[in-house]
């Protein structure tokens, strides 16, 4: 019996010695360690995004949107072009690149104007008006359009034969009945995700 | 007797169990740890699941898109799960994108840069010594030319590992052409990864 306890003893130390909680060098016990799994769990969990909130997937062209938690819709869209522009002045450079990260709704608009930038006249070979009247042009954004920030919309599109493929300059383009429901679900402030 | 015999040969194999549950669950909240540094700031990160064989694109802890890789291979020391930086890509093909030439005519063909235009087999590092290589295994010439890869990662590991000073570890992928070039195309420089080890 004195041998077997002997035993006993030498067994359980040496697998706990290796498993030593970190900071303290004592073992950690099971019960707290499982203690403090649930906590991180419960700690990732709440950091979850909230409410409503777009994904976008560059590689593939598509759109999900997500209402509480659940994928309410998914939607083709056409992603940025990837093609570089270069200004014959030399000065500036155009990479027509969809931004990745995380942003967030900053605007809504219905029948949305799009304001010309310098690089749709220098593309066209033409040079960029000093007035802004000249730069106005309507009904190609679609019925709707969302800002992101810097520049970049989720909008609507007169090419609908091209959604699915990256033909834009860097915007989101969606056909026009995915657009009318994400439009009316997406509140601003609503997170935005694309990779 | 018997029963003594007994406990003694069923009380090591309890504790064995017990003190490998034990340290799953230290690694797991290791990595729990690790992601909720990630997930607390804004971003889209990845989750390298190597143990299972998935890459996971993550934001605030939530999946928004998950790759299989259907082989993977490890090679080094055992490592924390993270957070690791990508600090670049390397790729026999290169990838190129076009130059819009102001007032030219449209062709009519469509021209653009896209996942199709990515690399299917590269290799990605990271600080610490990290590498991972991704190799694609569609089709009969790439399945052959990604096992000759393969023999060649394992035969070439051990003087890797030498020349790190025994530092770092390396991960062989290998996936679907598509889903290897989707990796490409979705890994930037500067991203940050969380990588899980067998």
């Amino acid at each position: 019996m004195a041998a077997l306890c002997a035993a006993l003893l030498l067994l359980k130390p040496m697998a706990a010695m290796s498993e030593a909680d970190s900071g303290s060098g004592k073992p950690a016990s099971m019960a707290s360690l499982k203690k403090k799994n649930a906590s991180l769990m419960r700690k990732l969990e709440s950091l979850d995004p909230k409410g409503t909130y777009l994904v976008v997937d560059t590689a593939s062209n598509v759109l999900k949107l997500h209402k509480s938690g659940k994928l309410s819709r998914e939607a083709r869209i056409s992603a940025g072009s990837g093609n570089v522009l270069d200004d014959p002045s030399g000065d500036r450079q155009w990479v027509f690149d969809t931004p990745r990260g995380e942003f967030h709704i900053r605007s809504k608009q219905t029948d949305p104007v799009w304001i010309k930038p310098d690089w749709a006249f220098i593309e066209e070979g033409q040079a960029p008006p000093a007035g802004m009247k000249e730069r106005y042009e309507e009904g190609v954004l679609g019925d709707y359009a969302m800002g992101f920030g810097n520049g970049f919309f989720i909008h609507g599109t007169l090419y609908t034969r091209l959604i699915g493929f990256n033909v834009t300059h860097g915007c989101i383009r969606v056909g026009d009945d995915d657009l009318k429901e994400i439009f009316a679900a997406t509140p601003i402030g609503a997170k935005l995700f694309i990779f | 007797m018997a029963c003594i015999a007994l406990l003694s040969v069923s009380a090591p194999t309890a504790w064995a169990s017990e003190a490998q549950e034990r340290v799953a669950l230290m690694r797991e909240n290791a990595r729990i740890e690790a992601e909720i540094k990630l997930a607390s700031k804004p971003g889209v990160y990845f989750v390298l699941d190597a143990a299972n064989g998935k890459l996971i694109v993550k934001a605030h802890g939530k999946a928004l898109r998950e790759l299989a890789f259907p082989e993977a291979l490890c090679w080094g020391k055992d490592a924390p799960p993270g957070p690791y930086t990508l600090k670049s890509l390397a790729a026999m093909k290169k990838t190129k994108r076009k130059e819009i030439i102001p007032g030219a005519e449209e062709s009519g063909e469509l021209d653009f840069f896209d996942v199709n235009d990515m690399p299917s087999d590269f290799r990605m590092f990271f600080e610490g010594g990290l590498e991972v290589t991704v190799a694609s295994s569609s089709g009969a010439i790439s399945g052959m030319a990604a096992w000759v890869g393969k023999t060649l990662w394992r035969f070439t590991q051990p003087f890797k590992s030498v020349r790190r000073g025994g530092a770092g570890f390396s991960i062989w992928l290998a996936t679907d052409e598509l889903t290897a070039k989707s990796v490409y195309w979705s890994a930037a420089p500067e991203s940050s990864w969380l990588v899980l080890l067998p």
